[in-house]
């Protein structure tokens, strides 16, 4: 009964402090307060109450500002309709620039496209030797493989695999928990025949070919399975592009680079650990590299930001000009 | 101006109508969210999309009547989703000495100083009750139905508002 009266005199002292406040509910309010200590100290008498409500009058008696919404909303419609000319005039320049440089300059390739690198010529152009597969793949970096919703075999496998050996493996680094959807947890592999074997080894890290079972047993329990949400890169997860050197594509480089960045209280990352590497130094650099140029989201706790690790992975797998 | 922002209106009703929404309530709307929000830019920034958003209505259904209440619960709406943003993305002022100089008029009064440093350790729903009513000059009942709740609702959030005021105040006094 008493918290409901208390619960009352604060409803009351509300209406006091607008002057809402009746005779009668005022009469209660003071009986009320007479008998409750708490709510004195706490609602504080009518006299308080007012008082306080006062210099809300005053600060609002002492307001001069004398914004002029007009012009800034008249600012702000001009500003939209020039946005949207410039907008239109950047488009229509831009895809004039790309269609000419497509046009007049076959031999330009970029070798560092973000997620698909498809550094393929017009037909009957010069092909730069150094960015050209030597068997006629392109190189397809699939994010984060193990959260692939779709098989990636699907947009890996080159169209002419049938014709020429093409060995199948599963990746080392996905987890034990993924692996039981085949799909998901397949990468093609160019055949040994393809390769320069010598600048191949000269890529190569120590001691991962072939890895060995122990090691994807470590990875199993590697957050490519269970991804950290606590952490993420500023932008989403695509804010991260690896962008390998051109020797990764002439060497049909493939694997999967598994990675953790520690990132401190302002998401800055501080340093950047290969945790399972792709088996070459040029894909483990880049993923590296990469991330280390994202900024990060921080772990909060309790609403105050904390240092932690981001970790994830990158799938690099051969793609083919006959897709 | 008029014919800027409005350019494309083919009655010219809601340019009318909104044109005569902003002539009177473009000082009374820009000062609450200015005390809501804190910032003098980001409550100009808010007005406009307020008079924008009842342009846009009025254009669509030219006999709607939209009152003054309908202005202040879209401002009350667009500075709480500004206070849920900003937790997120901290906003500067691009010219921080306009809002400077514009903040250094009401440092003359103390009380103004006062209120806003306990408007903002408020929760935006107790600010929003105290500036409608005591600030924009709105009974309960009024503000009820502004903020779409009921008139003691409003009360209690003055009630318990009033008691930071009460501690901002007594702190000050110690430190003085």
């Amino acid at each position: 009964m008493m918290a409901h009266d208390c619960a009352r005199a604060e409803i009351t002292a509300g209406a006091v402090a607008l002057g809402e406040a009746t005779d009668a509910e005022r009469d209660a309010y003071r009986r009320h307060l007479s008998v409750c200590r708490r709510c004195l100290e706490c609602l504080g008498g009518e006299r308080d109450v007012e008082r306080t409500m006062q210099l809300v009058a005053r600060a609002r008696d002492a307001e001069s500002w004398q914004p002029e919404v007009r012009v800034a909303l008249r600012d702000r419609a001009l500003a939209k309709q020039r946005g949207w000319r410039f907008g239109l005039a950047a488009v229509a320049t831009i895809a004039v620039v790309s269609i000419g440089v497509r046009a007049w300059s076959p031999s330009v390739v970029n070798p560092a496209q973000p997620v698909a690198f498809t550094d393929r010529a017009p037909a009957g152009a010069p092909v730069p030797k150094v960015h050209r597969p030597a068997s006629g793949h392109d190189l397809v970096v699939l994010h984060n493989v193990a959260t692939l919703k779709r098989p990636p075999l699907t947009s890996v496998v080159p169209a002419h695999a049938a014709l020429h050996p093409v060995e199948v493996r599963a990746a080392a680094p996905v987890p034990s928990s993924v692996a039981k959807s085949p799909p998901s947890a397949v990468v093609a592999e160019a055949g040994p025949s393809q390769r320069d074997e010598r600048s191949v080894a000269a890529l190569r890290t120590e001691g991962t070919a072939p890895p060995p079972p122990q090691r994807a047993e470590s990875i199993a329990v590697l957050p490519p399975a269970a991804p950290n949400h606590d952490v993420v890169p500023l932008g989403g997860e695509d804010a991260i592009v690896p962008h390998p050197s051109a020797i990764a594509y002439y060497e049909n480089a493939e694997g999967t680079t598994a990675f953790e960045v520690t990132v401190d209280e302002r998401g800055l990352p501080v340093k950047c650990g290969v945790t399972k590497s792709s088996g070459y130094l040029v894909l483990d650099a880049a993923v590296c590299k990469a991330a280390m140029h994202a900024r990060y989201v921080p772990r909060t706790v309790n609403g105050r930001a904390v240092a932690s690790v981001y970790r994830d992975a990158f799938t690099f797998a051969a793609g083919s000009d006959d897709r | 101006m008029d014919e800027v922002y409005l350019e494309n209106d083919r009655t010219g009703v809601a340019q009318m109508r909104v044109d005569a929404m902003v002539r009177e309530y473009q000082t009374k709307l820009a000062r609450y969210l200015r005390r809501m929000v804190g910032d003098a830019e980001v409550a100009l920034d808010l007005s406009q999309d307020v008079f924008l958003a009842a342009y846009r209505i009025l254009k669509a259904e030219p006999e709607r009547e939209l009152t003054a209440g309908w202005l202040y619960r879209a401002a009350t709406n667009g500075a709480i989703s500004f206070m849920r943003r900003r937790k997120i993305v901290r906003m500067l002022p691009l010219d921080r000495d306009v809002d400077r100089e514009q903040w250094r008029i009401d440092e003359r009064s103390a009380a103004s100083v006062d209120l806003q440093a306990a408007l903002r350790r408020l929760p935006p729903e107790q600010s929003a009750a105290v500036l409608l009513t005591s600030y924009a000059g709105y009974s309960s009942q009024e503000a009820a139905a502004i903020l779409g709740t009921t008139s003691d609702a409003i009360r209690q959030r003055v009630c318990r508002a009033m008691r930071m005021l009460r501690t901002v105040m007594t702190e000050r006094a110690k430190i003085s």
